[in-house]
């Protein structure tokens, strides 16, 4: 029998500190042939999530501001505990950011994609939402002042 | 079959076979839905139950509206960059409340839809799968 769960929400802080964070993250969008899901790397430069592509991959339609949600996550399936956090907005990318290849290359973030990655795609924290799941025998004190 | 269309050779696709074992082992992905304000995308619990991708949510959250029978895309991941492996699995459909009474009632025993969160989670949706697809990286990461 499980220990009794606690379920809540992420405050926006603890959400903004769990993507600057991570490292792979999905990104979900609809195209002609319906919804869609990839993981990427990524890091948030700007306050924006901001991951690299192929310029002729499926991710490269993602270019004017299409609307577009994006998942970053931790789960530990042995003690049923778990965070994810959620962020709706909007997506643009550009083949030439001096800035963003400056950035990304101080950040030197392994890919999980490989092949030339020539365009960068920048998502907007339009709505950022975290939920978690927690068990009394995890460690309280991490989340607690996400109660407040 | 779909692709995900990776023009770069750093992958290889995995078969169906691969693709449904590594569904069958794992039992928490993720749902995305295109919402009437924008997509949206949740992580889930689920179980591989009669060839679809079923979970068990509260009526009265997000994933609620998958009751009315919607596309859909699923997929689980399992990415190490330290290690440089990865692969991941993308299922694409449709979702819809299952309301076989059979189906339910073998649903209810399966110990991978159990939600972590408890509360009232009796709402069983299920995704037909129409097509399946995987990729995995080949060699570690290079850069």
């Amino acid at each position: 029998m499980s220990a009794p769960e606690r379920l809540g929400h992420l405050s926006t802080g603890t959400c903004r500190q769990r993507l600057v964070d991570g490292t792979i993250g999905r990104v979900g969008w609809g195209n002609d042939r319906g919804p869609q899901i990839l993981p990427v790397t990524y890091r948030v430069f700007e306050d924006k999530v901001v991951f690299r592509t192929d310029a002729r991959g499926p991710l490269a339609s993602l270019q004017g501001g299409e609307p577009v949600v994006f998942e970053v996550d931790g789960f530990d399936p042995s003690t049923r505990c778990g965070w994810s956090v959620v962020v709706r907005g909007r997506a643009y990318s550009t083949q030439h950011s001096p800035r963003a290849t400056r950035l990304w290359g101080e950040a030197d973030p392994v890919p999980w994609a490989g092949g030339r990655r020539s365009m960068f795609v920048s998502i907007t924290l339009d709505e950022v939402t975290g939920r978690f799941v927690e068990r009394q025998q995890e460690d309280p004190a991490d989340e607690r002042e996400e109660h407040r | 079959m779909t692709t995900t269309a990776d023009t770069s050779s750093h992958f290889r696709p995995l078969t169906q076979a691969e693709c449904q074992q590594r569904l069958e082992e794992h039992h928490t992905g993720r749902v995305a839905w295109e919402a009437a304000d924008g997509p949206m995308m949740l992580p889930v619990s689920y179980e591989l139950h009669l060839g679809r991708i079923s979970f068990r949510t509260s009526p009265y959250g997000v994933l609620s509206r998958l009751v009315e029978p919607t596309n859909v895309a699923f997929e689980i991941d399992e990415i190490d960059t330290a290690a440089g492996t990865g692969w991941n699995v993308l299922v694409r459909g449709r979702a819809q409340a299952v309301t076989s009474t059979f189906t339910l009632s073998n649903l209810w025993k399966l110990e991978g839809v159990v939600p972590w969160a408890t509360g009232t989670r009796n709402l069983f949706i299920s995704i037909e799968p129409r097509s399946i697809s995987g990729r995995q990286v080949k060699a570690p990461f290079s850069d």
